[in-house]
Protein backbone atom coordinates (compact mmCIF):
# COMPACT_ATOMS: atom_id res chain seq x y z
CA UNK A 1 0.00 0.00 0.00
CA UNK A 2 1.36 3.55 -1.25
CA UNK A 3 -0.26 6.20 1.33
CA UNK A 4 -2.10 6.63 4.37
CA UNK A 5 -4.67 8.42 2.39
CA UNK A 6 -5.34 5.15 0.46
CA UNK A 7 -4.70 2.69 2.90
CA UNK A 8 -7.13 4.02 5.70
CA UNK A 9 -9.64 3.82 2.42
CA UNK A 10 -8.67 0.50 1.58
CA UNK A 11 -9.26 -0.45 5.33
CA UNK A 12 -12.71 1.36 5.16
CA UNK A 13 -13.59 -0.17 2.22
CA UNK A 14 -12.59 -3.76 3.46
CA UNK A 15 -14.27 -3.57 6.65
CA UNK A 16 -17.71 -2.07 5.29
CA UNK A 17 -18.16 -4.10 2.69
CA UNK A 18 -15.98 -7.26 3.08
CA UNK A 19 -19.12 -9.31 4.54
CA UNK A 20 -21.66 -8.23 2.41
CA UNK A 21 -19.81 -8.93 -0.98
CA UNK A 22 -18.42 -12.10 0.62
CA UNK A 23 -22.51 -13.00 1.20
CA UNK A 24 -23.95 -11.88 -1.92
CA UNK A 25 -20.86 -14.05 -3.56
CA UNK A 26 -21.59 -16.84 -1.14
CA UNK A 27 -25.53 -17.03 -2.64
CA UNK A 28 -24.80 -16.49 -6.22
CA UNK A 29 -22.14 -19.37 -6.19
CA UNK A 30 -23.69 -21.41 -4.22
CA UNK A 31 -20.37 -22.57 -2.64
CA UNK A 32 -17.94 -20.99 0.20
CA UNK A 33 -15.24 -21.95 -1.85
CA UNK A 34 -16.00 -20.02 -4.93
CA UNK A 35 -17.67 -17.13 -2.94
CA UNK A 36 -14.14 -16.63 -1.34
CA UNK A 37 -12.41 -16.51 -4.32
CA UNK A 38 -14.90 -14.32 -6.15
CA UNK A 39 -14.97 -11.47 -3.42
CA UNK A 40 -11.62 -11.95 -2.88
CA UNK A 41 -10.94 -10.88 -6.58
CA UNK A 42 -12.93 -8.31 -6.87
CA UNK A 43 -11.60 -6.32 -3.67
CA UNK A 44 -8.08 -7.18 -5.01
CA UNK A 45 -9.67 -5.34 -8.13
CA UNK A 46 -10.73 -2.22 -6.34
CA UNK A 47 -7.58 -2.02 -3.99
CA UNK A 48 -4.56 -2.46 -7.34
CA UNK A 49 -7.37 0.22 -9.09
CA UNK A 50 -7.14 2.76 -5.73
CA UNK A 51 -3.29 2.28 -5.89
CA UNK A 52 -2.63 2.59 -9.28
CA UNK A 53 -4.58 5.86 -9.52
CA UNK A 54 -7.20 3.97 -11.86
CA UNK A 55 -10.29 3.76 -9.79
CA UNK A 56 -12.93 5.77 -12.01
CA UNK A 57 -16.56 5.22 -11.71
CA UNK A 58 -20.08 6.81 -11.10
CA UNK A 59 -21.18 4.30 -9.11
CA UNK A 60 -21.47 3.91 -5.52
CA UNK A 61 -18.81 1.75 -3.73
CA UNK A 62 -21.38 -0.87 -2.96
CA UNK A 63 -22.55 -0.92 -6.12
CA UNK A 64 -19.60 -0.71 -7.84
CA UNK A 65 -18.34 -4.03 -5.93
CA UNK A 66 -21.85 -5.57 -6.42
CA UNK A 67 -21.47 -4.93 -10.15
CA UNK A 68 -17.85 -6.46 -10.07
CA UNK A 69 -18.84 -9.31 -8.61
CA UNK A 70 -21.56 -10.13 -10.85
CA UNK A 71 -18.76 -9.43 -13.88
CA UNK A 72 -16.60 -11.98 -11.88
CA UNK A 73 -19.62 -14.54 -11.78
CA UNK A 74 -20.36 -13.94 -15.44
CA UNK A 75 -16.40 -15.14 -15.98
CA UNK A 76 -16.78 -17.54 -13.81
CA UNK A 77 -19.75 -19.77 -15.12
CA UNK A 78 -18.12 -18.70 -19.26
CA UNK A 79 -15.14 -20.86 -18.55
CA UNK A 80 -16.94 -23.85 -16.64
CA UNK A 81 -17.38 -26.41 -18.89
CA UNK A 82 -19.40 -28.46 -17.25
CA UNK A 83 -22.59 -27.21 -16.25
CA UNK A 84 -25.07 -29.38 -13.41
CA UNK A 85 -28.37 -30.27 -14.96
CA UNK A 86 -30.38 -30.96 -12.39
CA UNK A 87 -34.20 -32.52 -13.02
CA UNK A 88 -37.29 -30.17 -12.03
CA UNK A 89 -39.03 -33.77 -11.33
CA UNK A 90 -35.98 -34.99 -9.39
CA UNK A 91 -35.39 -32.32 -6.86
CA UNK A 92 -31.39 -32.69 -5.56
CA UNK A 93 -31.12 -34.83 -2.51
CA UNK A 94 -28.38 -33.75 0.32
CA UNK A 95 -25.26 -35.36 -0.06
CA UNK A 96 -23.16 -36.69 2.31
CA UNK A 97 -20.75 -33.73 2.46
CA UNK A 98 -23.84 -31.94 3.41
CA UNK A 99 -24.93 -33.98 6.01
CA UNK A 100 -21.75 -33.69 7.80
CA UNK A 101 -21.71 -29.75 7.57
CA UNK A 102 -25.63 -30.15 9.52
CA UNK A 103 -24.20 -32.39 11.96
CA UNK A 104 -21.22 -30.15 12.40
CA UNK A 105 -23.46 -27.20 12.91
CA UNK A 106 -25.80 -28.71 15.26
CA UNK A 107 -22.16 -30.24 17.32
CA UNK A 108 -21.18 -26.65 17.57
CA UNK A 109 -23.91 -25.12 18.59
CA UNK A 110 -25.39 -27.12 21.32
CA UNK A 111 -26.37 -24.35 23.23
CA UNK A 112 -29.31 -24.13 20.67
CA UNK A 113 -32.09 -26.62 20.10
CA UNK A 114 -30.63 -29.53 17.97
CA UNK A 115 -34.25 -30.21 16.66
CA UNK A 116 -34.54 -26.17 15.15
CA UNK A 117 -30.82 -25.96 14.74
CA UNK A 118 -30.70 -28.93 11.81
CA UNK A 119 -34.39 -28.22 10.84
CA UNK A 120 -33.06 -24.76 9.53
CA UNK A 121 -29.77 -25.58 8.33
CA UNK A 122 -31.96 -28.30 5.77
CA UNK A 123 -34.00 -25.42 4.69
CA UNK A 124 -30.64 -23.21 4.21
CA UNK A 125 -29.36 -25.78 2.53
CA UNK A 126 -33.09 -26.26 0.28
CA UNK A 127 -33.08 -22.45 -0.48
CA UNK A 128 -29.47 -22.53 -1.65
CA UNK A 129 -29.83 -25.48 -3.80
CA UNK A 130 -33.21 -23.65 -5.35
CA UNK A 131 -31.44 -20.81 -5.72
CA UNK A 132 -28.27 -22.46 -7.82
CA UNK A 133 -30.91 -24.21 -10.19
CA UNK A 134 -32.34 -21.11 -11.12
CA UNK A 135 -30.91 -19.21 -14.21
CA UNK A 136 -28.14 -16.73 -13.61
CA UNK A 137 -29.89 -14.23 -15.05
CA UNK A 138 -32.52 -14.52 -12.71
CA UNK A 139 -30.81 -15.12 -9.54
CA UNK A 140 -28.62 -11.96 -9.62
CA UNK A 141 -31.55 -9.35 -9.45
CA UNK A 142 -33.54 -11.83 -6.85
CA UNK A 143 -30.61 -11.99 -4.48
CA UNK A 144 -30.28 -8.39 -4.38
CA UNK A 145 -33.96 -7.57 -4.25
CA UNK A 146 -34.74 -10.38 -1.50
CA UNK A 147 -31.39 -11.20 0.29
CA UNK A 148 -29.73 -7.82 0.44
CA UNK A 149 -33.12 -5.46 0.06
CA UNK A 150 -31.99 -3.04 -2.35
CA UNK A 151 -34.48 -0.69 -4.62
CA UNK A 152 -35.19 -1.96 -8.46
CA UNK A 153 -33.76 1.40 -9.56
CA UNK A 154 -30.44 0.61 -7.72
CA UNK A 155 -30.16 -2.96 -9.28
CA UNK A 156 -30.69 -1.47 -12.36
CA UNK A 157 -28.01 0.29 -11.92
CA UNK A 158 -25.60 -2.09 -10.74
CA UNK A 159 -26.56 -5.00 -13.46
CA UNK A 160 -26.94 -2.09 -16.11
CA UNK A 161 -30.35 -2.89 -16.85
CA UNK A 162 -33.72 -0.92 -17.73
CA UNK A 163 -35.92 -1.17 -14.86
CA UNK A 164 -38.50 -3.06 -16.39
CA UNK A 165 -36.11 -5.58 -16.99
CA UNK A 166 -35.57 -6.05 -13.56
CA UNK A 167 -38.78 -6.07 -12.66
CA UNK A 168 -39.29 -8.74 -15.31
CA UNK A 169 -36.33 -10.78 -13.87
CA UNK A 170 -37.22 -10.82 -10.37
CA UNK A 171 -40.88 -11.82 -10.93
CA UNK A 172 -39.62 -14.64 -13.53
CA UNK A 173 -36.99 -15.34 -11.02
CA UNK A 174 -39.16 -15.54 -8.04
CA UNK A 175 -41.61 -17.60 -9.52
CA UNK A 176 -38.90 -20.02 -10.42
CA UNK A 177 -37.57 -20.33 -7.06
CA UNK A 178 -41.36 -20.66 -5.52
CA UNK A 179 -41.50 -23.88 -7.86
CA UNK A 180 -38.54 -25.59 -6.95
CA UNK A 181 -38.62 -24.33 -2.95
CA UNK A 182 -42.23 -25.84 -3.29
CA UNK A 183 -40.86 -29.35 -4.68
CA UNK A 184 -37.72 -29.39 -1.90
CA UNK A 185 -39.42 -28.35 0.68
CA UNK A 186 -42.94 -30.79 0.00
CA UNK A 187 -45.42 -28.17 -0.97
CA UNK A 188 -47.33 -27.70 -4.16
CA UNK A 189 -46.33 -24.18 -5.63
CA UNK A 190 -48.43 -23.95 -8.98
CA UNK A 191 -47.97 -20.43 -10.82
CA UNK B 1 -57.92 -4.72 -13.14
CA UNK B 2 -57.65 -8.38 -14.84
CA UNK B 3 -55.69 -11.62 -13.13
CA UNK B 4 -53.70 -11.62 -16.09
CA UNK B 5 -52.55 -7.58 -15.64
CA UNK B 6 -52.09 -8.59 -11.55
CA UNK B 7 -50.12 -12.11 -11.93
CA UNK B 8 -47.57 -10.45 -13.99
CA UNK B 9 -47.29 -7.28 -11.67
CA UNK B 10 -47.48 -9.09 -8.45
CA UNK B 11 -43.81 -9.23 -7.69
CA UNK B 12 -43.39 -5.90 -8.08
CA UNK B 13 -46.24 -4.89 -5.37
CA UNK B 14 -44.54 -6.98 -2.73
CA UNK B 15 -41.54 -4.89 -3.20
CA UNK B 16 -43.48 -1.72 -3.15
CA UNK B 17 -42.34 -0.97 -6.67
CA UNK B 18 -46.21 -0.33 -8.05
CA UNK B 19 -47.35 3.12 -7.86
CA UNK B 20 -50.18 3.96 -5.06
CA UNK B 21 -53.01 3.82 -7.37
CA UNK B 22 -52.01 0.33 -9.02
CA UNK B 23 -51.14 -0.40 -5.27
CA UNK B 24 -54.74 0.11 -4.31
CA UNK B 25 -56.27 -1.86 -7.20
CA UNK B 26 -53.96 -4.67 -6.91
CA UNK B 27 -54.86 -4.93 -3.26
CA UNK B 28 -58.96 -4.57 -4.18
CA UNK B 29 -58.57 -7.35 -6.54
CA UNK B 30 -56.35 -9.57 -4.32
CA UNK B 31 -59.66 -9.49 -1.66
CA UNK B 32 -61.61 -11.33 -4.52
CA UNK B 33 -59.44 -13.40 -6.74
CA UNK B 34 -58.40 -16.54 -4.37
CA UNK B 35 -56.12 -17.41 -7.47
CA UNK B 36 -53.97 -14.37 -7.58
CA UNK B 37 -54.23 -13.72 -3.90
CA UNK B 38 -52.39 -17.72 -3.81
CA UNK B 39 -49.62 -16.78 -5.87
CA UNK B 40 -49.44 -13.55 -3.94
CA UNK B 41 -48.95 -15.65 -1.44
CA UNK B 42 -46.77 -18.11 -2.40
CA UNK B 43 -44.43 -15.09 -3.81
CA UNK B 44 -44.64 -13.33 -0.61
CA UNK B 45 -42.94 -16.36 0.98
CA UNK B 46 -40.40 -17.23 -1.25
CA UNK B 47 -39.47 -13.38 -0.70
CA UNK B 48 -39.77 -14.15 2.92
CA UNK B 49 -37.71 -17.43 2.82
CA UNK B 50 -34.81 -15.42 0.84
CA UNK B 51 -34.77 -12.62 3.17
CA UNK B 52 -34.42 -15.53 6.29
CA UNK B 53 -31.67 -16.55 5.12
CA UNK B 54 -28.43 -15.70 7.83
CA UNK B 55 -25.49 -13.62 7.05
CA UNK B 56 -22.26 -15.89 5.58
CA UNK B 57 -19.23 -15.59 8.23
CA UNK B 58 -16.21 -14.26 6.67
CA UNK B 59 -12.94 -16.90 6.52
CA UNK B 60 -10.89 -15.62 8.95
CA UNK B 61 -8.04 -15.16 6.89
CA UNK B 62 -10.09 -13.14 3.86
CA UNK B 63 -8.91 -9.10 4.48
CA UNK B 64 -5.43 -10.61 5.14
CA UNK B 65 -5.63 -12.81 2.07
CA UNK B 66 -7.12 -9.86 -0.26
CA UNK B 67 -3.69 -7.59 1.16
CA UNK B 68 -1.39 -10.17 -0.14
CA UNK B 69 -3.10 -10.96 -3.34
CA UNK B 70 -3.33 -7.12 -4.08
CA UNK B 71 0.35 -6.39 -2.90
CA UNK B 72 1.09 -9.08 -5.42
CA UNK B 73 -0.78 -7.42 -8.09
CA UNK B 74 0.50 -4.26 -7.45
CA UNK B 75 3.92 -5.85 -7.68
CA UNK B 76 3.28 -7.04 -11.26
CA UNK B 77 2.18 -4.20 -12.45
CA UNK B 78 4.89 -1.83 -11.48
CA UNK B 79 7.28 -4.06 -12.79
CA UNK B 80 5.55 -4.27 -15.75
CA UNK B 81 4.77 -1.65 -18.01
CA UNK B 82 2.58 -2.53 -20.70
CA UNK B 83 0.44 -4.27 -18.73
CA UNK B 84 0.10 -0.68 -16.70
CA UNK B 85 -0.20 1.24 -19.83
CA UNK B 86 -3.22 -1.88 -20.73
CA UNK B 87 -5.15 -1.54 -17.30
CA UNK B 88 -5.25 2.21 -17.63
CA UNK B 89 -6.85 2.20 -21.06
CA UNK B 90 -9.44 -0.73 -19.69
CA UNK B 91 -10.10 0.99 -16.40
CA UNK B 92 -10.43 4.74 -17.46
CA UNK B 93 -12.17 3.92 -20.69
CA UNK B 94 -13.53 7.52 -20.57
CA UNK B 95 -10.25 8.98 -20.64
CA UNK B 96 -8.49 6.46 -22.61
CA UNK B 97 -11.40 7.44 -25.54
CA UNK B 98 -10.57 11.41 -25.07
CA UNK B 99 -6.73 10.32 -25.24
CA UNK B 100 -7.18 8.60 -28.04
CA UNK B 101 -9.46 11.65 -29.75
CA UNK B 102 -6.74 14.33 -28.86
CA UNK B 103 -4.03 11.85 -30.20
CA UNK B 104 -5.58 11.09 -33.53
CA UNK B 105 -6.73 15.53 -33.70
CA UNK B 106 -3.54 15.81 -33.49
CA UNK B 107 -2.54 13.41 -36.11
CA UNK B 108 -4.97 14.93 -38.99
CA UNK B 109 -3.92 18.64 -38.02
CA UNK B 110 -0.19 17.13 -38.91
CA UNK B 111 -1.21 14.66 -42.10
CA UNK B 112 -3.07 18.05 -43.21
CA UNK B 113 -0.73 20.56 -42.94
CA UNK B 114 1.69 18.33 -44.73
CA UNK B 115 -0.42 18.15 -47.21
CA UNK B 116 -0.51 21.31 -47.66
CA UNK B 117 2.89 21.97 -47.73
CA UNK B 118 3.12 19.04 -50.43
CA UNK B 119 0.63 21.24 -52.50
CA UNK B 120 2.28 24.41 -52.28
CA UNK B 121 5.30 22.51 -53.18
CA UNK B 122 3.93 21.19 -56.32
CA UNK B 123 2.24 24.34 -57.44
CA UNK B 124 5.85 25.98 -56.89
CA UNK B 125 7.88 23.26 -59.20
CA UNK B 126 4.90 23.51 -61.72
CA UNK B 127 4.94 27.22 -61.92
CA UNK B 128 8.86 26.55 -62.73
CA UNK B 129 8.40 24.22 -65.30
CA UNK B 130 5.68 26.14 -67.13
CA UNK B 131 8.43 29.26 -66.98
CA UNK B 132 10.95 26.98 -68.10
CA UNK B 133 8.58 25.83 -70.82
CA UNK B 134 7.80 29.51 -71.80
CA UNK B 135 11.52 30.37 -72.02
CA UNK B 136 11.92 27.20 -74.22
CA UNK B 137 9.46 28.51 -76.52
CA UNK B 138 11.19 31.60 -76.64
CA UNK B 139 14.10 30.10 -77.87
CA UNK B 140 16.27 30.28 -74.94
CA UNK B 141 17.39 26.49 -74.17
CA UNK B 142 17.63 27.23 -70.29
CA UNK B 143 16.10 26.45 -67.49
CA UNK B 144 16.52 29.74 -65.40
CA UNK B 145 17.00 33.48 -65.19
CA UNK B 146 21.09 32.98 -64.33
CA UNK B 147 21.26 30.71 -67.49
CA UNK B 148 19.32 33.03 -69.73
CA UNK B 149 21.81 35.73 -68.80
CA UNK B 150 24.77 33.64 -69.39
CA UNK B 151 23.63 32.48 -72.56
CA UNK B 152 23.00 35.71 -73.74
CA UNK B 153 26.46 36.91 -72.38
CA UNK B 154 27.86 33.89 -74.34
CA UNK B 155 26.00 35.30 -77.32
CA UNK B 156 27.21 38.83 -77.27
CA UNK B 157 30.65 37.55 -76.84
CA UNK B 158 30.46 35.71 -79.91
CA UNK B 159 29.17 38.48 -82.11
CA UNK B 160 31.74 41.18 -80.67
Amino acid sequence: MKSNGKLSKVEEILNKYSKKVFNIAYYLTGNYQDAQDLSQEAFVKVITAINTGMFDTDLPMESYLYKLIKNLYIDILRKKTKTKIVSLENPATMTEQEKNEIAHALLSDLQNDPQIVIEKKIKEEKILSALEQIPADFRMPVILCDIEGFSYKEISKILKCSIGTVRSRIHRGRKYLSKILGELLGERNEL
Amino acid sequence: MNCKKVKKILSSYIDREVDEKTAINIKEHLLECSGCKKQYEILLRTKKLLNSLPEVDLPPDFIEKVYQESDKRLQSISTNSLSFILNWFLVRKKKAFAFCLIVILFFGIYLIRSLQISQKQNIKSRNLLSAHLASVKKGAFCLNNKSIAFVSNEFSLNEE
